[in-house]
């Protein structure tokens, strides 16, 4: 469409100060972070943000309440100069209203076909990358581990403390949702007595039943105070005793000292090891 | 030197206290412990660290074998003495339980930062639950407390006892739980009430953080500067209806499991010790933090130098290792 996409950069100490600044305590990592990235963004002159207003990604089921909140959080936040795109994406009863809320998001800023053509090469690109994901081979460790929990905290090194190189240098091969297709995830999370409504948890408890025979333990990650986690944990850590498979729960906030993180990577690996060796 | 017992050395950095264990190297390790001391960190581990080798070499017949170190301050700890092991403190003290009673099923670990519950199942640990991220409900609170009622530490679990009626004091968090003591001391509640229900919230507390879901089967054991609290004992058995079994060494089973695991690392790779030697002590060590300008992660970084030569630094997220303070 002609736009010149600008993405916040990762996550760094002066981003988290911005949003830990801003936000209530009560406010979960997250969104802290997320108050901080756009003000990055705004502080580097951009008068435009995209931020949709996320209330479903699939039929039936919901994004956490956080997400639906955020545009209004920010307006709050950043200068009145700043515009916030906040398409409302609800998929509640079909996949096919989040396609119009894109058109019509777009329609200001140009022709029907063109903003047409976008969508459907968005749609392309994001299943690229999810094909791309899936195939990824994680790199070969003794101990295979299955890493659980909102991607936009285990995926982002600084919210993480690190979480990934600790866990390779302790000899982990790290396996993620990220290599279940949707549909696998969706099939397998039904083995649950009722569906669950959040999309996030749902595609965890698919993935844990993915993984559950092929891996030496579960490490689920979820942050301080987080309601739809506080299920997901409780249900993994379930479903991983009846299967007899070692589950870690690694709870993060602001902390920026790694030893807690470090201490209790290390204990799980000392114990899936000892458990592996005898 | 030929008179000298032959020991392992194994010291737990820990947030309120540091503690070091010798362990005879002809014997196992539950009735090995030669020699222990238990020293308060207050904030300075390099001086707790110094002060601990001191009362060592004053007794002039140890020759320490392999060392080991564990707690928070592990990796300080590790870099001054050159350790052979440093590990966390699950497995350090699960290790130092099991060779006290290999039967034991279940350990309640309670320290000043942090509280643990280890599951083990035929001598493995197989499952584990620390406090989340406040140190709510640990030693570091019950001191303060002692501290503000005026009562010492090691008087505080007996009173709990004298108690005929606990008053209900709230446990999740240590703001709540203060504001709820001083309150009920206000309202005129006897000190011995209130005391010993502090101990049932942390009873309380501890059992609802760390053990939902999971089964605790005796024996069960209790260690942990928190362990000598007879109040603390008392309400967990009435709780677990179980009895709570208190090791020997319940205030240095980390330094214990430490000591242990570096003996057995040396002897299965038969190994020599890289441990630095007592005369490490008379060196001078400067730590200096600062914070890391190389990238926006902007690290809170940590350097330490004996007599002048860098020894080790951490904190950094990228894992480089080395000398990046421009003025140091």
């Amino acid at each position: 469409m002609g736009f010149r996409v600008v993405v916040s950069p990762p996550t760094n100490k002066q981003i988290l100060e911005w949003g830990l600044n801003a936000c209530v305590d009560g406010a979960c990592l997250a969104v802290k972070s997320m108050v901080g990235h756009s003000r990055a963004l705004s502080e580097q002159g951009i008068t435009l943000l995209f931020v949709p207003k996320i209330v479903s990604v699939a039929p039936g089921e919901y994004t956490c309440a956080n997400f639906l909140g955020l545009p209004d959080l920010l307006r709050q936040y950043l200068p009145s100069s700043t515009t916030i795109l906040a398409p409302t994406l609800d998929a509640r009863k079909s996949l096919g209203a989040l396609t119009q809320s894109y058109v019509r998001l777009g329609l200001p800023f140009a022709s029907r076909g063109a903003v047409k053509r976008a969508w459907r090469a968005a749609c392309q690109a994001q299943q690229t990358l999810e094909k791309s994901l899936q195939a990824t081979q994680p790199h070969r460790g003794r101990l295979r581990i299955l890493l659980l929990g909102p991607r936009y905290l285990i995926d982002d090194a600084y919210l993480s403390n690190n979480l990934y190189s600790h866990l390779q240098t302790l000899g982990a091969e790290l396996h993620t949702s990220a290599q279940v297709p949707e549909t696998v995830a969706r099939e397998l999370g039904k083995a649950l007595d009722k569906p669950l409504f959040w999309s996030d948890t749902r595609r965890s408890v698919g993935a844990l039943e993915h993984f559950i025979q092929r891996v030496d333990g579960v490490i689920n990650v979820a942050p301080f105070g987080c309601g739809a986690e506080s299920f997901a944990s409780a249900l993994i850590a379930r479903r991983c005793r009846e299967k007899k498979v070692a589950m870690l729960d690694l709870i993060v906030d602001e902390h920026t000292s790694e030893v807690g993180i470090i201490t209790r990577l290390e204990a799980f690996c000392d114990l899936l090891e000892r458990k592996k060796s005898g | 030197m030929s008179g000298r017992k032959k020991v392992y050395l194994g010291v737990d950095v820990g947030s309120v206290s540091t503690n070091f264990v010798l362990l005879d190297a002809g014997r196992t390790a539950s009735d090995g412990v030669v020699w222990k001391k238990y020293l308060r960190t207050n904030g300075a581990p390099v001086e707790t660290l110094k002060k601990g080798l001191a009362a060592i070499e004053q007794e002039g017949k140890w020759e320490i074998q392999g060392a080991g170190t564990t707690g928070s301050g592990r990796a300080l700890a590790g870099a001054m003495l050159n350790a052979d092991v440093v590990k966390n403190e699950i497995t350090a003290h699960a290790a130092a339980a099991l060779s006290e009673n290999p039967e034991v099923a279940t350990i309640i670990e309670i320290g000043g930062q942090d509280s643990k519950l280890i599951i083990l199942r035929d001598g493995v640990v197989v499952d584990f639950a620390m406090n989340t991220v406040c140190a709510a409900g640990t030693g570091s609170f019950l001191d303060q407390q002692a501290g503000r009622l005026n009562i010492p530490i090691d008087r505080f679990g007996a009173l709990a006892l004298q108690s005929t009626s606990p008053v209900r004091i709230a446990g999740r968090c240590t703001v709540f739980a203060e504001s709820d003591m001083i309150h009920k001391q206000q309202l005129g509640h006897r000190t011995c009430d209130i005391v010993a229900g502090l101990c049932a919230s942390m009873v309380r507390n501890y059992l609802s953080n760390l053990a939902k879901g999971k089964e605790l089967k005796p024996p069960i054991f209790f260690q942990g500067g928190v362990a000598a609290n007879v109040g603390m004992q008392r309400f967990f058995a009435d709780t677990l209806r179980l009895p709570i079994l208190i090791p020997r060494h319940f205030d240095v089973m980390g330094a214990i499991g430490i000591a242990q695991i570096a003996r057995e690392t040396l002897e299965s790779q038969g190994k020599q010790s890289g441990f630095v030697g007592l005369d490490v002590l008379h060196s001078e060590f400067v730590n200096e933090g600062y914070v890391c300008q190389l990238c926006p992660n902007q690290c809170e970084i940590v350097e330490i130098w004996r007599d002048g030569v860098f020894l080790a630094s951490w904190g950094s997220r990228c894992g480089r290792q080395g000398q990046y303070n421009a003025s140091g």
